[in-house]
């Protein structure tokens, strides 16, 4: 039978944490990331699913705990029309601040021209960059009209799923050409989102968003990448030490099926491309390795099993 | 006039018009525009492309000179002449202290305590001469910049399209993504005389 990874977040005290990252290593997990915070420390990881219950026991005894994190491993951009202040900082960075409690990593893209309705577009270079995340995000405004009629022309040459908010709460993803998942309550806001409708909107948006991630990955189940993408992060991590002295925020990004290494793709892309798995396969063999849209960092693709041919 | 005695936005939509009502009335108190209001009528017309924003402002104060905040003496304080300021209006503190700073420089201006200032100078009867009528604030300029932005702010994205008017206590505003029609700033203009009569 084949292995079923999740997403989990352990909170606990930093006391004896290593022999948790130790359990979660011998189980087959993968830790994502790990936030240390004076006494606490919070770990992001991917768990075999029947081996949850080992650590989550074994956390009790830590006084720790172990939560479901859906949207660890998901990359999410959270895109505005523009940058002007009737999408910033309310609503599109709440939004995005939102998204990064269930373990999303986001990146907020403000369009150069997604104003207005009769000028809105998007061009090559923002297409590409959103088509690199796993989720697209569009942070829309209060006009029922605009959402139906007009910034839909913002989707174009989106390959994503694409996940709209919007202020009318009676329209859905039915309403909104190509959107795949509608949120309403979330429009045009000078105020931060801390009101009760607020907080309940962005609530039923981590629900849906997470439903949609769900479904992706069973999708993805299908025809899984060759490589778990938490393994490719692990053995750069080993064999690439320079990604630790990366400044960029969180130096790995984990993605459904790939990993965002934030260094400069023409000088670490060969030590990249060599990195090499126990069974003897390169990461160049069952990935592609390209310079990413943002920053020039590097993008890995991991390829699907059907490609390959054999799964590691 | 009461401040904001009629606030009113209106859409084609109600629930629209109610998230510009609470854009708008947002931005007021962000720009501590409430007292100075007394009417304001708004009207959103997304798809025609059409914004506009008509009100009547308060009474406005006249331009603020240094006596009008303060009273002036001159005194000996540390073995120095200087002018005592007694503040009796803190609304134009900032204004006043810029003034005094950029006047005699910092080093000579000294805030006692909360109500009190000593500004050290050599001939400090001639000085408080000298500055006792000088204006240090416009209130009406800086509430026409206010009500500006008030409207830049309120428009939807993309309304880059403006036109305003401020003539007395009246203000008007137009905007749109389009080219603006002329009988769209006579239907403002309307919209600015039913809310002067308040049949709104």
């Amino acid at each position: 039978m084949k292995t079923v990874y999740e997403p989990y977040l352990y909170n606990g005290g930093v006391y004896k944490h290593g022999q948790v990252i130790e359990l979660i290593e011998d189980v087959g997990g993968f830790i994502v990331n790990k936030v240390v915070t004076v006494a606490e420390v919070d770990m992001d990881m991917i768990l075999p699913r029947e081996e949850a219950p080992v650590i989550e026991k074994f956390a009790e005894t830590l006084l720790g705990k172990l939560i479901k994190s859906p949207l660890t491993g998901i990359e999410i951009a959270v895109v505005s029309p523009t940058l002007a202040s009737h999408h910033l900082p309310h609503s599109a960075c709440d939004i995005a601040e939102y998204l990064r409690h269930p373990g999303a990593k986001t990146t907020m893209i403000g369009l150069a021209r997604g104003m207005g309705r009769r000028v809105a577009l998007n061009d090559d270079f923002e297409r590409r960059l959103i088509n690199e995340h796993d989720i697209a995000v569009f942070a829309l405004g209060s006009f029922r009209d605009c959402l139906m009629n007009k910034k839909p022309r913002l989707f174009e040459g989106i390959e994503i799923p694409i996940v709209v908010t919007g202020g009318p709460d009676d329209l859905t993803e039915k309403d909104i050409p190509r959107a795949d998942v509608y949120i309403g309550n979330l429009g045009r806001s000078s105020s931060r989102l801390r009101k009760p409708g607020d907080i309940n909107a962005l609530d039923v948006m981590n629900e849906k968003v997470s439903e949609l991630a769900d479904k992706m990955r069973e999708d993805l189940a299908k025809d899984p990448p060759a490589v778990l993408p938490a393994r490719v992060m692990k053995e750069i991590e080993n064999q690439v030490p320079e990604v630790a002295e990366s400044l960029a925020p969180s130096a790995m990004t984990l993605k459904l099926t790939g990993v965002r290494v934030k260094l400069p793709y023409d000088k670490y892309a060969d030590k990249i491309k060599d990195v090499e798995f126990e069974e003897g396969v390169k990461l160049t063999d069952v990935a592609d390795i390209v310079k990413s849209k943002m920053n020039d960092y590097i993008l890995v693709n991991i390829k699907p099993k059907s490609e390959i041919g054999f799964e590691i | 006039m009461e401040p904001l005695e009629i606030f009113k936005v209106d859409s084609p939509i109600d629930s629209e018009a109610e998230v510009y009502k609470k854009v708008i009335s947002d931005i007021i108190s962000d720009l501590r525009l409430a007292s100075s209001i007394g009417r304001l009528h708004s009207t959103v017309l997304p798809e025609e492309s059409r914004f506009d924003l008509v009100a009547v402002l308060r009474d406005i104060e006249s331009a603020i000179a240094v006596e009008d905040v303060c009273s002036l003496n001159s005194g000996f304080e540390k073995g120095k002449d200087i002018i005592r300021i007694s503040i009796e209006n803190e609304k134009y503190m900032p204004e006043l202290t810029t003034f005094l700073w950029d006047t005699y420089g910092k080093i000579n201006v000294l805030q006692n305590d909360r109500w009190t200032i000593y500004v050290f100078t050599e001939e400090p009867e001639a000085e408080i001469e000298k500055i006792r009528g000088i204006f240090i604030a416009d209130p009406a300029k800086s509430l026409h910049a206010n009500m500006v932005e008030l409207a830049i702010r309120s428009v939807p994205e993309g309304f880059r399209v403006r036109y305003h008017t401020m003539d007395g206590r009246d203000f008007l505003f137009v905007a749109s993504e389009d080219p603006l029609e002329p009988e769209w700033i006579e239907d403002a203009e309307i919209m600015l005389n039913n809310l002067k009569t308040g049949e709104v």
